[in-house]
């Protein structure tokens, strides 16, 4: 006689599923691809700043001090570098990311790149941004977390779900944390042509500019609205499966029209795509992998064949 | 609801990783733009200094990093000694790079109004070019200073010009050293 399960017992279930999708060990493959994406949009943005480093790290350049910077809600600053140092720094930047990419010393890369991204954001805080802020705490969380495993069986390396999960629950807040913030504490609720206004400002690219020329007013609008609800709807979009797809259209649109119509907001654009990594599952990357290797080889066989 | 604000008091540099995602949430009806003026000599006459030749380093969009201190610092108590500061340092700097000796300095501030016809169907991107100012813009002269010696003399320490144009709110910084939660 097949017996009726009992609510109990799937109530049990489903939170044990829960459980072991927070914490257990799972394939690695997606914060891999996330380590290396992240670390390049952060080699990215120190790379486009230590382009005026005589004014960004050294006694060359105007800075606050500690109490025009406590005035204004910073903390001290951290000593500035001589020449010698800047080099020195760089270097210790490159090797971090060097080793965290190729997952190499791993656990020193992280402490290098850890240490590398604090000073950098508090060596001159007028320089640095919500970017700096994510680079440290990303890297704060991966310097905290368990190293990779190898899977005995098919050599694969494996992680602890946790760190992932609180990466992933990183971009979730954030979304949920800027929407909030823009309909509560904002005027997002209160005028319909917030966005409008926004872009027609100092961040303003000749891209933007033939937006504000060609666009009607109403689509500002609604490009407001879609903005807003996206954010405030992201736990839902990015939690549930089936919907995430619509939170890639809609997550990958809105930072490319941000970093398009904003100048230099690319660097914030990039480094948020690289947490959409971690919204990929392994078989969905090795499925990519899979399709694109056989297209290069199709592609390869093709030209050789008419060469 | 008031939101962006803890229920508990916060190290500073903690604080400042957890105030990271409220960004951009006020229209704005203004947008701010600063420029520093220099004279030589006895020369009367006041001319623009692209400050992109004396601080090139760019903030976001196209403000400048040392705008970001004018903007941040704006009413603030430490604000007339880091202007004093900033003139003797851009003083020493076009003498370093150009050989200029200049005897006067100033530091303006335009604010452009927004949804007029420069900011709203603009030719292109933000630019600093400021020969043809619309009749909406409002210029104030934020400091005035007599360079002396590579020294900074205040003329004039605080803002002068329209008052009453508050600093558009996405620039704007909550003070984080009452701890949230006390009057």
């Amino acid at each position: 006689m097949n017996e009726t399960p009992r609510p109990e017992a799937s109530a049990a279930s489903v939170f044990r599923r829960t459980v072991s999708s927070l914490v257990a060990g799972i394939d690695a493959l997606p914060l891999r691809v996330f380590e290396v994406c992240f670390t390049a949009s952060y080699l990215l943005r120190v790379g486009w700043l230590g382009l005026w480093w005589r004014e960004w790290l050294t006694e060359e350049g105007i800075h606050l001090n500690a109490a025009e910077l406590a005035e204004i809600g910073y903390a001290p600053p951290l000593p500035l570098l001589t020449a010698p140092g800047v080099v020195l720094l760089a270097v210790m930047i490159c090797l971090s990311a060097a080793g965290l990419i190729l997952n190499k010393a791993r656990r020193l890369a992280l402490l290098g790149i850890f240490v590398c991204a604090l000073y950098t954001q508090g060596v001159d805080w007028m320089s640095a941004s919500s970017l700096s802020k994510l680079h440290v705490a990303v890297y704060g969380i991966l310097l905290m977390s368990p190293g990779y495993l190898r899977d005995p069986v098919n050599g694969r390396l494996l992680i602890c779900a946790v760190p992932v999960r609180v990466i992933q629950a990183t971009l979730i807040c954030q979304y949920l944390a800027s929407g909030t913030a823009k309909a509560f504490k904002g005027d997002w609720l209160k005028h319909s042509d917030v966005l409008y206004t926004l872009v027609q400002g100092v961040f303003r690219t000749d891209f933007a500019a033939w937006c504000l020329r060609t666009l009607p007013v109403w689509s500002w609008t609604v490009m407001q609205w879609v903005t807003l609800l996206f954010e405030l709807e992201a736990p839902v979009l990015f939690c549930v499966k089936n919907l995430r797809p619509i939170a890639f259209v809609i997550g990958i649109g809105f930072h490319l029209m941000i970093a398009l119509m904003m100048k230099d907001l690319i660097f914030f654009s990039a480094q948020m795509w690289t947490f959409y990594a971690l919204f990929i599952t392994a078989e969905e990357y090795r499925r990519l992998g899979a399709w694109v290797v056989a297209g290069w080889r199709r592609i390869s066989g093709f030209m050789i064949r008419h060469s | 609801m008031k939101l962006g604000r803890l229920p508990v008091s916060l190290p500073r540099r903690l604080l400042q990783q957890y105030n990271t995602a409220a960004l951009f949430t006020h229209r704005c009806s203004v947008w701010s733009d600063w420029w520093v003026e220099v004279k030589q000599g006895k020369d009367a006459v006041w001319r623009g200094v692209d400050m992109r030749e004396v601080a090139p380093m760019p903030e976001a969009g196209y403000r400048l990093r040392v705008e970001r201190m004018l903007a941040d610092t704006l009413g603030k108590k430490t604000a007339l000694s880091f202007r004093k500061r900033l003139a003797e340092w851009i003083a020493r700097r076009l003498k370093q790079k150009d050989g200029m000796e200049i005897t006067g300095l100033r530091i303006r501030r335009a604010l452009w109004r927004t949804n007029t016809p420069e900011l709203n169907f603009p030719r292109g991107h933000w630019e600093r070019g400021l020969d043809t100012l619309p009749a909406t813009t409002q210029i104030s002269t934020l400091a005035e200073y007599a360079i002396v010696n590579g020294t900074a003399i205040v003329v004039q320490a605080r803002p002068k010009g329209p008052a009453g144009t508050p600093q558009p709110k996405i620039f704007r910084r909550e003070n984080t050293s009452k701890p949230a939660g006390k009057a």
